[in-house]
């Protein structure tokens, strides 16, 4: 998130945008199996199996969105100052 | 290709028709299943010497080969093996590596060079007839593909990051508020270890499977249907033109995927390289 002048993306900003948008298969991928497996194993202590599952990957994967969201806000806000701070120049 | 009798019917041929009263013989995962030709036994374990395996020494024996020849005579005005070389070489350097990891990316384009064409023939062996078979349709290729890029991954994290911090920049992200950290930090370390790897490995073996499954579907109802009417005639052309219209596709798909594997492998040394922000 380098400004380097003029407004060609720098590598480490090419890497950074592919790097966010394959990382969110993995996160959604991630997030529902850790949250759908701890939905499962608790529906395996307390009963109502499908309840605690579906619970736990609807919230994995709303964990998962939030993270891609928040990663990308976060990228959105460096890009931002560094572009504003060309203006001033 | 091996005796597998695709209608699952003990009376009916390899390949039935239409005629003969079996039902479409449907392809599924078995057509990946090849025969073995011969079993080589070294040391007490099993060496299956099949299509799958003599296809993936032939690639990568053309792959070094050409290259090889390519690099050779290095004159000044280069001869057209060597432009064709260096035009492959450039196209990795320059829309890979640089691209993506910047001018440190330059000591990587022999393995990434190596992973992209390596994966690009071998998926092309899946429409050169003879072959046709895309070896990345078993999963063993690509998941020893993924090994070796994964392993180089974490190794140059850790090497330029430490190991503590690789793992802690990774599971803490920026811009989440400190209370979300205790439900975001395992989910970011699963996608670290398992399933980053693991979708980059699946990614290239569900390619290449589905697209061999649907080429094998109707070059197989081709035959199938043929027959002198008028069902026969435009059912087998229809799916004969299909069969040759997904052929192109499928070059389209195996090149593209070569590219995907090859420039997630970029991305991930380049964010082992330069700790995140």
């Amino acid at each position: 998130m380098k400004a380097n002048g003029a407004n060609f993306p720098t590598p480490e900003d090419t890497r950074a945008t592919a790097d966010m948008a394959w990382r969110s298969v993995s996160n959604i991928t991630a997030g529902l199996l850790l949250y759908g497996g701890i939905g499962w194993l608790l529906g395996r202590k307390f009963g109502h199996q499908d309840a605690f599952m579906a619970a736990g990957l609807i919230f994995g994967i709303v964990l998962a969105l939030y993270l891609t969201y928040a990663r990308v806000s976060a990228m959105d806000r460096n890009t931002t100052t560094s572009e504003r701070r060309n203006d001033q120049q | 290709m091996s005796a597998v009798n695709l209608s699952g019917d003990v009376d009916c041929p390899v390949v039935p028709h239409l005629n003969s009263g079996c039902g479409f013989p449907a392809p599924n995962a078995e057509i990946f299943f090849l025969e073995p030709y011969a079993t080589l036994n070294v040391a007490g374990m099993d060496f299956l010497i099949g299509k799958t395996s003599i296809i993936a020494a032939l690639v990568s024996m053309i792959v070094a080969v050409f290259f090889l020849a390519a690099a050779r005579p290095r004159k000044m005005v280069p001869g057209k093996l060597q432009s064709i070389g260096e035009q492959a070489y450039l196209f990795v350097r320059d829309q890979i590596a640089r691209e993506v990891i910047g001018k440190d990316g330059d000591r990587f384009v022999p393995f990434l060079g190596s992973l992209f064409f390596f994966i690009w023939i071998s998926n092309l062996m899946g429409v050169i007839p003879g072959a046709q078979f895309p070896i990345m349709s078993s999963l063993a290729f690509p998941v020893s593909l993924t090994l070796m890029v994964y392993i180089t991954y974490l190794y140059l994290g850790m090497k330029h990051q430490g190991p503590i911090k690789f793992f802690t920049s990774a599971m803490f992200p920026p811009g989440v508020p400190k209370a979300m950290y205790g439900l975001l930090a395992p989910l970011e370390l699963l996608q670290l270890v398992v399933t980053r790897p693991v979708t980059q490995a699946i990614r290239l073996f569900a390619n290449m499977f589905a697209g061999h499954l649907l080429i094998t579907t109707f070059t197989v109802g081709a035959y199938y249907l043929i027959s002198p009417s008028i069902v026969g005639v435009l059912g087998s052309a229809t799916s004969f033109g299909v069969t040759i219209i997904l052929t192109g596709f499928e070059m389209f798909i195996q090149g593209l995927q070569a590219f995907i594997f090859t420039l997630l492998t970029a991305v991930y040394i380049g964010g082992s390289l330069h700790a995140e922000h």
